[in-house]
């Protein structure tokens, strides 16, 4: 008998890194490599996508004001996602179930939360928990979201519902039980859920090379028997035209989609003070700050004629000065009592927090 | 009329900044969202923006002053109506409870932010923690003139001692008065909830002197303390024999002088328990002469004078200059030269009783050796029978940089192996 080996191990594993080209549609230099689906964007659409992309920066750089102002609570920066989260928002219909991670809050203004909710919802008052959207609030247990993206869509599919649950994670949140335990229900039930990792290449400050030797995150759904794909996360075409047709496939009865947008986080984690700096180089970041998702968008509107600096300028005063009127609500509206958030929750209060409800209402009755 | 900026959290944990620098002057008229001031923090420099338009009417915190989160840092007439500001009186208030020292530190620290560019000039960008700027101010270091070697062009600490100070001579001599109650900027003061129950008094001199020696030793040296115990009835029947000798030149002879003779024959073959380390260079110094210092507990503190030479010292000279030393510390006589210099020391607390404990090295020196009492304990001799022995306990401290586990435990076996047998103390002492 030969001296073959009964498995190639290494072949195996050099067979993981075969994979399909991110999809992308317009490329960091603004050159359209798919042109079919270019064509299929009229020229509002384009504009539109761009205005998306404008108000999700315009609305991270005013938060980022107000959170040094100390006029925030928690605030994670998404400066840099806007293509990944506006394109894939957009693609979704209103009657469609959202389940948002922290960074997700553009999302969320964007599926039908005001801002001012939002920013409720950054101080941890129960208003900000209250919106008309078909949403969760932002989740903050890393990858929980993926999880409660399955029950949802379980539910929608029992209801018999021509919607679908669509959830957001990050590369990070992929290394968390959950978002497999989420991925694996969902397609064990064929249920109506879409899984969108956002992959911006740290989990605070581990790299993405770190967290998994698996050669991309869109890997992780084919244990669960779920069909994925990676997408070029700084081009909003590429990111609308996919979460559209994954809807597509999801809504036909099929079961769930996972995507991947390879995208870049900016600036820092969160507003809780990590510095970038300490663990990534300007080297590192320039290449990705080359693929700003708006320059590349703009450069396609300006060369049409449907786009100038004065416009932008002129959005971006609005957009900021509305954010302002939010928060001047949010300062508005009555600080929560603890008395209330006792009172929150349970139905029937246990008769120990009976009594605590009666200390806080004395306290604050004072 | 006016509009309080405060230090707001900008970080997890965060309880407290320090003013970077300042981006606008007293008199600016600024807009909404316009940087005011950059703060630095134990993980990043921040730059903070106006929450509101109008003019700087006070700037009131000063660059390289740390602030607590709520403190104002700077206040701006917006032109809004007077709400009859409920800050006023607080803001007083506690002022009113700030200690004189605390305005002492204030002052002149507004006093070296005023002194002129040479410290702090308004456009001063640079890196550096908080712990840092801090050693810089103390040492009359302007950061603004150190060229940083640190990650991302922030300034070291290592920077800081490297600098050349001829290059700016007057940043030195200008901060070098307020930098010594800005020191005591960042030390927790002891807060006491019955301070009727108890009484305050200064350190004197020598405590103070010792707290920082014994700081410097643990913070430096890390210790590792091994005991052991001895079975000495040999060497109590050596003692007892010579003592009235001694006693007739005398001399008193304690249990010491044999300690002392035994050590250096145990630092010849562990020539690392004879040595110091050069941090500054990273070698190892090791000493070809043998001064045992002797722990000395007076009124007025604590004292280490060292018998030089003992290796061609007799027991009886050693037992001779070990009293004299003791007395000379007790009347406060000792010479500098008597207490530098040491090889190694020995601190018995024997004598009062004491057993096993964890001797604080006498550093720059590398090994202590504690000495306690004498007891009397089932003990099983060589023969396998149980005897009443004589068991001196002993506790030895080395500084675990240079001194491995082994090489210590062998060093107190060989320090055993003589104090057992004070014949063999001849042979090898």
């Amino acid at each position: 008998m030969a001296n073959k080996p009964i498995v190639d191990f290494e072949a195996l594993k050099n067979n993981l890194s075969n994979v399909s080209k991110p999809i992308q549609v317009l490329n960091e230099k603004a050159e359209i490599t798919d042109q079919e689906v270019f064509d299929s964007f009229s020229d509002d659409d384009l504009v539109e996508f761009m205005k998306k992309m404008v108000w999700e920066r315009a609305l991270h750089e005013q938060t980022m004001n107000f959170s040094r102002q100390g006029r925030m609570g928690f605030y994670a920066p998404t400066e840099g996602e806007e293509a990944s989260e506006m394109g894939t928002v957009l693609a979704m219909k209103k009657n469609d179930y959202l389940l948002p991670a922290y960074r997700d809050v553009p999302q969320l203004i964007q599926h039908g939360a005001t801002v001012t909710q939002a920013y409720l919802w950054s101080r941890g008052h129960v208003a900000g928990n209250k919106f008309e959207a078909r949403s969760m609030m932002p989740q903050i247990i890393i990858g929980a979201a993926y999880d409660e993206a399955a029950g949802v869509a379980m539910g929608l599919k029992k209801n018999g519902e021509d919607a679908i649950a669509f959830t957001y994670t990050g590369d990070g949140g992929t290394s968390q039980g959950d978002s497999y335990e989420g991925m694996n229900f969902a397609g064990a039930f064929k249920v109506p859920a879409l899984f969108i990792v956002q992959n911006n290449g740290f989990a605070i400050s581990t790299p993405r090379a770190k967290q998994t030797s698996a050669p991309t995150l869109a890997q992780k759904a084919v244990a669960a028997g779920i069909p994925s794909i990676q997408v070029d996360g700084m081009d909003i075409l590429a990111c609308y035209a996919v979460a559209k047709a994954a809807r597509e496939y999801i809504t036909a009865g099929n079961g769930p989609v996972m995507i991947e947008t390879l995208t870049y986080r900016f600036g820092a984690h969160s507003s809780a003070g990590d510095d970038p700096k300490r663990y990534r180089t300007k080297a590192e970041e320039q290449p990705w700050f080359d693929k700003d998702p708006l320059i590349r968008l703009r450069k396609v509107l300006e060369d049409k004629g449907l786009w100038s600096e004065e416009q932008e300028d002129k959005l971006v005063d609005e957009y900021k000065a509305s954010f302002k009127e939010a928060i001047k609500e949010a300062d508005a509206v009555p600080e929560d009592k603890v008395s209330d958030m006792l009172k929150r929750t349970f139905e029937i209060p246990t008769p120990e927090m009976k009594k605590e409800i009666a200390k806080f209402e004395a306290k604050e009755s004072k | 009329m006016a509009y309080k900026f405060k230090l707001p959290e900008l970080g997890e944990g965060m309880a407290e900044g320090e003013i970077a620098s300042w981006l606008v002057k007293e008199g600016d008229t600024v807009k909404e969202d316009d940087s005011l001031v950059e703060i630095q923090n134990d993980k990043s420099v921040e730059e903070l923006p106006s929450p509101v338009a109008g003019t700087v009417k006070q700037i009131v915190a000063q660059e390289g002053d740390t602030v607590e989160i709520g403190d104002t840092l700077i206040v701006i007439d917006d032109g809004s109506p007077d709400t009859g500001d409920d800050d006023q009186p607080a803001k007083d208030d506690k002022e009113a409870e700030k200690s004189d020292s605390d305005k002492t530190t204030e002052s002149a620290s507004k006093e070296e932010a005023t002194a002129g560019p040479a410290t702090g000039s308004a456009d001063a960008h640079y890196l550096a923690m908080p712990s840092v700027r801090q050693y810089a101010r103390d040492k009359g270091v302007d950061l603004a003139k150190v060229t940083p070697s640190g990650k991302h062009g922030q300034i070291t600490k290592a920077d800081v001692d490297s600098f050349d100070g001829s290059a700016a001579p007057q940043a030195a001599t200008q901060s070098a008065a307020p930098a010594a109650p800005a020191s005591t900027n960042t030390i927790t003061p002891y807060k006491s909830a019955t301070p009727e129950l108890e009484t305050r008094e200064k350190m004197s001199m020598t405590r103070k002197a010792i707290a920082k020696a014994m700081l410097n030793s643990k913070h430096t040296a890390p210790h590792v303390t091994s005991f052991d115990d001895v079975e000495v009835s040999a060497l109590m029947a050596n003692r007892k024999k010579y003592k009235a000798i001694a006693a007739d030149k005398g001399i008193h002879l304690t249990f010491l002088p044999y300690i002392v003779k035994a050590l250096v024959a145990v630092m010849k073959e562990y020539p690392e328990l004879n040595a110091s380390i050069d941090d500054s260079t990273e070698e190892i110094v090791y000493k070809h002469y043998y001064n045992v210092g002797i722990a000395t507990n007076t009124e007025h503190g604590l004292y280490v004078p060292n018998v030089k030479n003992v290796d061609s010292k007799g027991m009886f000279e050693i037992a001779k200059e070990i009293t004299e030393n003791s007395q000379a510390a007790y009347d406060n006589k000792l010479s500098m030269d008597k207490m530098s210099g040491g090889s190694i020391t020995i601190s018995n607390v024997g004598s009062i009783g004491g057993g096993w404990f964890t001797p604080v090295i006498n550093y720059p020196e590398v090994a202590i050796l504690g000495v306690g009492k004498i007891a009397k304990e089932p003990y099983v001799d060589e023969d396998g029978n149980i005897q009443v022995g004589n068991m001196l306990k002993l506790s030895l401290s080395y500084d675990h940089r240079l001194i491995d586990g082994a090489l210590a435990q062998n060093a107190l076996n060989l320090l055993k192996k003589l104090l057992h047998d004070p014949d063999m103390l001849l042979m090898e002492g």
